[in-house]
């Protein structure tokens, strides 16, 4: 079992030093070409067991004479926001944040520890961004055991810490595996940050996974509470996933995820009765009629909600010769009272449960090993039952939020150049007749990234 | 591969430039009136037709505004079937969309509207302005619009100073800025120096004319309100170049300060500059030959 275990962080190791970018992303691979013939061919294997040997015997030494294996990694990811409408050279006037967003920016810069000893793994991860200012933050930390049971085909796992969430397809997507430039804005809404301090399990037996945890339910991108808990109660989340090919170059992954927790109100602390002055004719002299008084008021206790979600997610990957892997992805999720990221979902304001809906389809092309392009269309409702008051009506209203996201990317070898186009659309303008329109705000990145 | 890239890129381009899409994102901060909240569209205000519907009631609480008039509420009445009311200055650069409200108790059949205006430092005494209201209905059709006068005054609580030559200096946050003017003689007025004038006997020599500095407003980030520092020469003003100089010795917990200033000769605007204080302008020495440069002038 210790050579078992010795073993698959050895070949980790060798499949993250020769092909870091791909490591999560066999599927998404392009066939590597053959250069000088069948003789280079083998030539090239025969090098890299011997490379894997030496790492093998490398390892093996370090494992018996009781010393950890640690491995670092990392990755950077650079923007260039060469063109958003919404980009205006003013600033917030009730936060000073500027609202250019014509910048460059460092998106993310991540810093990963992981260390094995024996049964015994744990991970640090650190993360570098500018988005929102000079920030470093712990991404992930955690400890773990994970017991091989046969092979590489099964396993099960205990992890501990600031934890990935096991919900939906794309929250498990490695930054810097995923094709498009950010997560669906379902996904960034419900699960903001894709980290939150847990307890996961995970157990892999051939082609299923399972991966169940208990945490606090406030992810670390959370717009309230973020990494902290309120609420005694936890969040419970589950994922079942299958990974399986139907035939020859063509492979099908699914899953189904749900999350069932509590949210929190936040009471408020006890008013005095005041006076207050009202300039309004703005003669700068207090004048009888405008001293107001306003009445205190008695504190208002916490309160508790239910939230939920569920979602299912499928993707299709089919390899089309020497061209190189086309794969399709779609992902929903249905929840209620569970977005903590974008418009933060308070039923007990609101008076009523907020029922947020979303979904996501996309398809991606590889063109050989050294490009690829997509496209991905993604749709979030905070709000499935908005009204508005319109005149003397109240009429429902479209709260959506859409992007259309356009991607070609160039690759080689440990570095990628992506440049997206992102059209959206969003509830956040006021046409003429009062009515939510899009508020202009398509955007065109271009990203440089490199992993090492 | 490398013949696929470039048209990949072209194509991206030409989205970009086919899928401008909504209205902009135009915070609308160089309009003389400013509604917080409400939709800003630039350009003048559509002309309007019967076929929209009209407006039945403006309220204001006073026609009078001034430069810097902040939370001046403006509401009223729309005709039936509005759904949203365009409010702007007559010849400003743009207008704003508010949505309709429930209908007041007066008008029970009528939508309301409501806004919270702030009116803008280039408001100009003694100026006046009209404010147009139009309704919109739910197809987007505009009615006839509605006008209220409005007329510009000085501020009652911060009147401008009278002298032959006032240099002003107003900001839109409770912060600490200072204004510094250097006149002809190099002399520089500021809060350390508050007048040109020299110690006595020494103010006898010429019997010229001298600045002074009227206030030191937030000094020591002790919040006064006033925002505004002027340096004021009663007299004519001795003839030669000026430079003043804005410096920011403390935001005072304000994430930045928007400033002005404004030169004034005889009753003439002889010249205006703005800029922002950020936390980066606090560093440094506060003293003589402090601040960033504003403008400069030549009294002829």
């Amino acid at each position: 079992m210790r050579t078992l275990a010795l073993g698959a962080v050895a070949l980790a190791s060798l499949a993250s030093a020769a092909s870091p970018a791909r490591a999560d992303d066999s599927a998404a691979s392009g066939p590597a070409p053959i250069e000088g013939g069948l003789q280079a061919a083998v030539a090239q294997q025969g090098a890299a067991i011997e490379a894997l040997r030496a790492l093998l015997d490398s390892a093996r030494k370090r494992f018996e004479s009781g010393q950890s294996l640690v491995h670092l990694s990392g990755f950077l990811q650079v923007d260039w926001v060469v063109y958003d409408q919404a980009s205006q050279d003013q600033v917030n006037g009730s936060t000073g944040a500027p609202l250019n967003e014509d910048r460059f920016t460092l998106r993310r810069g991540h810093l990963r520890a992981d260390v094995e000893k024996g049964l015994l793994q744990g991970a640090l991860e650190i993360d570098a961004n500018t988005t929102s200012g000079p920030q470093v933050r712990p991404i992930e930390a955690d400890v773990g055991f994970r017991w091989p049971l046969r092979a590489e085909t099964s396993s099960i796992g205990v992890t501990v810490g600031l934890t990935r969430i096991p919900f939906g397809y794309e929250v498990q997507e490695l930054d810097w595996v995923r094709p498009f430039l950010e997560r669906a804005t379902v996904l960034q809404a419900l699960f903001p940050g894709e980290f939150d301090l847990g307890l996961r399990f995970n157990v892999r037996y051939r082609f299923v996974d399972w991966a169940f945890a208990m945490m606090n339910g406030s992810p670390i991108g959370s717009k309230v509470f973020p990494d902290l808990d309120p609420a005694a109660a936890k969040e419970i989340i589950g994922r079942v996933s299958i990974d399986v090919p139907i035939a020859s170059g063509i492979r099908f992954q699914a899953g189904i995820s749900g999350d069932s927790g509590t949210g929190f109100h936040a009471g408020t602390p006890a008013t005095k009765p005041q006076l207050e002055w009202q300039d309004q004719n703005g003669s700068g002299v207090v004048e009888p009629n405008e001293i107001i008084a306003v009445g205190g008021s008695p504190a208002t206790r916490s309160q508790l909600f239910h939230r939920f979600a569920v979602g299912g997610d499928a993707r299709l990957f089919v390899r089309l010769g020497p061209l190189g892997d086309f794969s399709l992805r779609t992902e929903v999720v249905d929840a209620v009272n569970l977005d903590r990221g974008l418009e933060v979902a308070d039923p007990i304001s609101a008076g009523r449960d907020l029922r947020e809906v979303g979904w996501s389809a996309g398809a991606t092309q590889e063109l050989t090993r050294w490009a690829m392009i997509g496209a991905r269309y993604d749709l979030y409702n905070p709000d499935a039952d908005a009204s508005q008051q319109r005149g003397v009506n109240l009429v429902p209203v479209d709260r959506t939020y859409a992007t259309l996201a356009l991607v070609a990317m160039l690759r080689y070898a440990q570095a990628r150049l992506l440049l997206e186009y992102d059209v959206n659309r969003n509830p956040l303008g006021i046409g003429a007749n009062g009515a939510p329109t899009t508020l202009a705000d398509n955007a065109l990145t271009l990203r440089t990234q490199l992993v090492f | 591969m490398r013949r696929l890239a470039p048209p990949a890129s072209i194509c991206l381009g030409v989205a970009c430039a086919s899928c401008s899409s909504g209205v902009p994102a135009d915070a609308g901060y160089d309009a003389l009136m400013q509604l917080p909240g409400a939709q800003f569209v630039r350009g003048p205000m559509p002309t309007g037709s019967t076929q929209g519907p009209g407006v039945t009631q403006i309220s204001l609480i006073a026609n009078e505004i001034w430069p810097d008039l902040v939370d001046d509420p403006i509401g009223g009445a729309l005709g039936v079937g509005a759904t949203a009311a365009a409010l702007g200055l007559q010849g400003d650069v743009g207008y704003w969309i508010v949505v309709a409200g429930v209908p007041n108790v007066a008008t029970p059949d009528e939508p309301s509207f409501a806004a919270s205006a702030a009116f803008s430092a280039a408001i100009v005494p003694g100026g006046n302005y009209t404010l147009v209201v139009q309704a919109v209905d739910q197809a987007g059709d505009f009615g006839i619009p509605s006008t209220a006068p409005l007329a510009a005054e000085t501020s009652p609580t911060n009147p401008p100073p009278t002298g032959d030559l006032v240099v002003t200096l107003t900001w839109d946050t409770e912060s600490s800025l200072d204004l510094h003017v250097v006149d002809p003689n190099g002399v520089e007025i500021y809060w350390g120096n508050p007048s040109s004038e020299p110690p006595p006997p020494f103010n006898q020599v010429d019997g010229g004319s001298y600045g002074y500095l009227d206030d030191d407003s937030n000094a020591n980030c002790v919040i006064d309100g006033l925002r505004r520092e002027d340096v004021i020469w009663p007299d004519p003003p001795p003839p030669g170049r000026y430079i003043v100089r804005v410096d920011t010795t403390s935001l005072c917990g304000q994430p930045i300060a928007y400033w002005s200033v404004q030169v004034v000769l005889e009753g003439q605007i002889l010249g205006r500059a703005a800029g922002v204080a950020v936390d980066a302008d606090t560093l440094g020495n506060h003293g003589l030959g402090a601040g960033v440069l504003a403008l400069e002038f030549r009294v002829p």
